[in-house]
């Protein structure tokens, strides 16, 4: 079991503090998932922790080819396999 | 003829406002209203090429909206800076647009005779 | 076959199931509004079918006839034309023969 928190952010980073907020609390070694509207903030790489973009929300928004290249792109079965790996999941909306 | 502008803010498919607001256009447009829409803010978003919803059931909004010059709505109108902010340009959009800015918005509401920002 | 030709449809007569439509599907249809279908029912019938393929939904009227006209040149993207051959509304009876939802935003 990891013990940095694992950050699900689910809104548009321009519509919602949800990124910003989000940003402003966690620690560098924090691992965080886009998915849902939050996944257009994968265009750009918002900060230095590792991201991951939830492959749907990606593709239904024709985003998969556009995406930064640093940012590792998952199914939901990755996505599972990542929030057992770590103690704390944080959503946030 | 009465004329309307349509003001699109959000992202599509994260929330049902993108849908409704192409139904107010489509169905105005069949009450022979003149219709025009202008996408801002995260609304550029639902102009984006390449959305596949073949595996999520929704209808696909990239889709509905190429065909607005079949229902006549124009001009279609994209913030620019919007866009930029985003990491797009034009050749990111699946139709012919028409360019404008933030400082653009007002002078164009007075030429409809309503707005609708959605 | 009755159970082939009679699949389920809604209150006013619209699949309930795109996939049900087949060419047998639609000359049922056509024959509960008194249509009997002819080479230029079947062209119009792929045409509409090409638009909700296309643009994920069904037209409404005007954006057909514009549709039409594109696709098919202007003798048969006229309304007088589509009137002639789906009496009534064309864009709602098209859809429903075609085997799509009734459009929304039709008159």
């Amino acid at each position: 079991m990891d013990n940095a928190t694992l950050h699900l952010v689910q809104q548009s980073a321009s519509a919602s503090s949800a990124l910003r907020d989000c940003l402003a609390s966690c620690q560098p070694a924090d691992p965080i998932v886009l998915m849902h509207d939050a996944v257009y903030a994968a265009l750009y790489k918002p900060a230095d922790n590792e991201f991951y973009a939830l492959r749907p929300d990606l593709e239904e928004r024709g985003l998969l080819d556009r995406i930064d290249k640093a940012i590792h792109v998952i199914d939901y079965p990755d996505l599972v396999a990542l929030s057992d790996r770590y103690r704390h999941n944080l959503s946030w909306f | 003829m009465a004329s309307l502008l349509m003001i699109c803010r959000k992202a599509p498919y994260g929330s049902s406002y993108a849908r409704e607001a192409i139904d107010i256009a489509l169905a105005a447009s069949a009450f022979e209203v003149k219709v025009a829409m202008l996408f801002t803010d995260d609304g550029v978003l639902q102009l984006l090429k390449g959305q596949n919803t073949a595996n999520t059931g929704s209808k696909n909004v990239e889709a509905v909206l190429s065909s607005l010059p079949l229902y006549e709505v124009a001009p279609i109108l994209v913030n620019e800076d919007a866009l930029a902010q985003r990491n797009l340009s034009v050749s990111d959009l699946n139709m012919a647009v028409e360019l404008c800015r933030a400082k653009d918005v007002s002078a164009l509401c007075a030429q409809y005779d309503r707005v609708l920002t959605i | 076959m009755a159970s082939s030709t009679s699949p389920a449809t809604d209150d006013e007569g619209y699949l309930l199931h795109l996939g049900d439509w087949n060419e047998g599907v639609a000359r049922h249809l056509a024959a509960t509004e008194d249509i009997e279908l002819t080479p230029d029912h079947w062209e119009l019938i792929k045409l509409i079918q090409d638009f909700y393929q296309e643009f994920d939904h069904s037209p409404a009227m005007r954006p057909l006839i514009k549709y039409a006209k594109q696709k098919l040149g202007s003798d048969k993207g006229s309304s007088l034309y589509f009137l002639k051959l789906f009496p009534g509304s064309p864009a709602k009876l098209l859809s429903k023969i075609a085997g799509l939802p009734r459009p929304e935003n039709c008159l």
